[in-house]
């Protein structure tokens, strides 16, 4: 029995284990992805030297990856990720830098089980200095654990289809580098505010200091949900050259959270998303840690009335 | 003190009828009359059609290492049964021209293909399902492909045991289990599932996994590929020897992975090989994730060239190896017994792989031969009725270019059954021999 036993064991063994796999993920944008040049958070192109690496968070969640970028920044982010494959670099497999990267990494362990077989295809792009990075992931596309005569796993991937898990987003398609968040997930972050003791005000639709914005717009745009008196995340402001621009603030890092300035003529007809360039605001009005201020301008001419809000579309709900 | 020696069989299958054997040896006979229009120093010689012989080392699994596995293309096949023209086609039924009796044809131990040589539809290959007195009826709509006049052949799928030997010729590890010997794999495209074959050492005879009966007949389809998963210690070589499958071929690319062998190049490189236009070219795209990608595995070095993909980005068009800036590979040699892994995430159709004798820059093959290893022995046939003489000197050419052809200087042996047989070069090469016969007393 014991010997029949060992056999099994080892049959099982060779049968599920692991001899290659391959994953291919590209930048470059095409009619059905288009993603726009990667940037950091100011808004400059990547450049060469921004390395980019494919690998796995084994048994985290994204949640918990958010919440080990907040706790401990890039070296937590580090210490929790598996490379799989060598490394590429911004410029890597397209033709010029600053438009991307395309890249191929192949695994061929010698170990039956390798840590990232079974885990959610990640992406890891950092700056040289460390001061900036991006964490993707990409949803329902899980390394493969390769069998002995079957073909070698090969996954083809777009970032564009990727989730951002710490980084900035703008609308779909543009993604950048950003320091490491100042805010985890939502639910530990509203329960660091010990005032807050009704659960029923620590939702994300609830307002828990009665100041209009939501828990969940606090938590986006850098707020407070306890304190009522601080500044509004969205304004209006003139350029000084008969341009009119929308301003919005959003905590940085929260990969997930995609706001969009949205426009209305009368409050009843329908919201319309501006579709123009978001940038940095060069004038920020207030400077705070964790917070990033944008900016968009109205498109010219000027509609004889208009309203604009702040719409913190997310799946981080 | 390994002197067992292997003998390769480069012969015709088996003859199954009368009919095609006279074609065969009229076929032979032609290339012997053809040959001996040609003079040298010697005298007048005649020549006999032109084998292959790969030598392909097949390495084992490492002590405690993981399987290995060697991609083998298989592109030496059984002798061509049938080239003409067509005289009708409908549907899936066509006619030759100047064929009274189709079913000659027949190779009752095979599965025949016909393959389209020119037209619109060169390289199209569809199964023959049935070999009827007026015509043969195709497992594939043949109306789209070819039409009267067009230039067709008939050819046999090789068998599990053409090329690996009814009786394990060349020592792959035999188990009681499949998952204890080395396994030949074929890749079905359809279910994207493997089919694993292995040596049943309690039956000692080949068996599909999971099935008790006889595999030694399982088909090897052309131009899909094959790849060895060794469990067991050591390096064997295995010689891969038929007739040069240089024709052209559509590859029948369906959505997933695909593996294909693809037919003799001897220029080949990505360039060369595999269509980027044309009528049936590889799907391109502005980035490596809406185009086909390309993966090629040479057999004799394990190595792995790729991914390829022809990226049709304005300013960025052509052949792009992924993950590199600048690649110039799509011209540089590749290994003409590649296997072609092609990934597909669009719809069902063809690619154009080009098949050539005409040589160009070739990678250099290191013979690297084992210490101790088995001899390989290779055989050329005479034609069927052909009786030796003494009068007639009887010695083999070997070209790897098919431009120069050189005699062998390992000595031929002369078998009992009209034969010659030879030994093959040590460590691994691929080459092809041709019989070259002359008047002695010239």
């Amino acid at each position: 029995m014991k010997p029949f036993l060992t056999l099994l064991l080892f049959l099982s063994l060779i049968t599920h284990s692991v001899l290659a796999s391959g994953v291919v993920i590209t930048s470059i944008p095409d009619t059905e992805n288009p993603l726009a040049p990667l940037t950091s958070l100011a808004g400059v192109p990547l450049a060469a030297g921004v390395q980019v690496r494919i690998g796995a968070f084994p048994g985290m969640s994204d949640e918990q990856i958010l919440n080990a970028a907040a706790s401990g920044g890039l070296a937590q982010i580090l210490s929790s990720f598996v490379p799989f494959g060598a490394a590429s670099s911004i410029g890597i497999g397209v033709n010029a830098v600053g438009d991307g990267f395309e890249m191929a990494a192949r695994e061929n362990p010698g170990a039956p089980l390798a840590p990232w077989v079974g885990q959610i295809v990640s992406l890891l792009i950092q700056q040289p200095s460390g001061s900036e990075f991006l964490v993707a992931r990409f949803s329902g596309k899980i390394f493969e654990a390769g069998t002995l005569t079957g073909l070698e796993p090969l996954l083809s991937l777009h970032l564009a289809e990727a989730e951002i898990i710490v980084g900035n987003r703008y609308r779909t398609s543009h993604f950048a580098t950003s320091p490491a968040p100042s805010r985890g997930a939502f639910a530990p972050w509203i329960g660091s505010f010990i005032s807050i003791t009704d659960p029923n005000l620590r939702l994300p639709e609830a307002d828990a200091d009665a100041d209009g914005r939501s828990n969940f717009l606090e938590y986006a745009t850098g707020g407070n949900p306890s304190r009522s008196n601080d500044s509004a995340p969205c304004h209006l402001v003139s350029g000084g050259d008969g341009a009119f621009w929308v301003r919005f603030s959003r905590a940085t890092g929260l990969g997930a959270f995609t706001p969009a300035i949205e426009e209305s003529s009368n409050l009843l007809s329908p919201w319309t998303s501006l579709t123009g360039a978001i940038e940095t605001d060069p004038n920020p009005p207030t400077v705070t840690a964790g917070v990033h201020w944008m900016r968009i301008r109205v498109p010219q001419p000027l509609a004889p009335s208009g309203f604009f809000r702040l719409n913190p579309s997310s799946k981080a709900r | 003190m390994k002197t067992r020696a292997i003998k390769v069989m480069i012969s015709s299958p088996p003859i199954t009828s009368f009919r095609t054997h006279t074609v065969r040896l009229i076929a032979v006979m032609l290339v012997i009359v053809l040959g001996s229009s040609i003079s040298n120093a010697q005298g007048p010689a005649a020549y006999g059609p032109p084998r292959g012989h790969y030598t392909v080392k097949v390495s084992g699994q490492a002590p405690c290492g993981t399987p290995v596995r060697t991609y083998l293309g298989i592109q030496l096949l059984p002798d061509i049964q049938f080239q003409g023209r067509v005289a009708t086609v409908a549907g899936t039924t066509v006619s030759f021209q100047g064929v009274s009796s189709h079913q000659v044809f027949e190779d009752l131990n095979r599965k025949t293909y016909l393959q389209v040589l020119d037209g619109t539809g060169e390289g199209f290959i569809s199964d023959v399902d049935e070999f009827n007195f007026a015509s043969l009826t195709c497992a594939a709509n043949l109306t789209p492909w070819l039409a009267p006049g067009t230039l067709v052949q008939l050819r046999a799928h090789s068998n599990l045991s053409d090329i690996f030997g009814a009786n394990n010729s060349y020592g792959l590890g035999a188990a009681s289990h499949a998952g204890l010997a080395d396994n030949v794999v074929i890749f079905d495209p359809t279910s994207q599932q493997e089919h694993v074959y292995y040596f049943n050492s309690t039956r000692v005879r080949w068996e599909q996994k999971g099935i008790e009966a006889n595999a030694d007949r399982a088909v090897m389809r052309y131009p899909f590929g094959l790849y060895i998963v060794r469990r067991t210690p050591g390096t064997l070589r295995i010689a891969l020897s038929g007739d040069a499958a240089f024709q052209s071929v559509l590859l029948p690319v369906i959505s997933g992975s695909n593996v294909f062998s693809l037919p003799i190049n001897l220029s080949a490189s990505l360039n060369e090989w595999v269509s980027s236009n044309g009528a049936f070219p590889i799907d391109k795209g502005q980035n490596a994730t809406t185009a086909d990608l390309l993966t090629l595995h040479e057999p004799t070095i394990s190595n792995q060239r790729g991914s390829y993909y022809f990226s049709s980005k304005l300013g960025f068009e052509g052949w792009r190896k992924v993950g590199e800036t600048s690649s110039n590979e799509a011209n540089q040699a590749l290994d003409f017994l590649s296997t072609l892994i092609l990934q597909r995430d669009g719809p069902a159709g063809y690619v154009f792989a080009k098949g050539s004798l005409i040589s160009g820059p070739q990678i250099s093959l290191p013979p690297d031969p084992e210490p101790g290893e088995l001899p390989l022995t290779g055989e050329l046939k005479f034609p069927r009725g052909f009786t030796p003489r003494p009068n007639l000197l009887y010695q083999v050419e070997t070209t790897t270019d098919f431009q120069i052809w050189n005699l062998l200087t390992v000595p031929v042996n002369q078998l009992g059954n009209g034969n010659l047989s030879f030994n093959l070069p040590p460590g691994q090469k691929r080459a092809f021999y041709r019989l070259k016969v002359t008047l002695n007393d010239f």
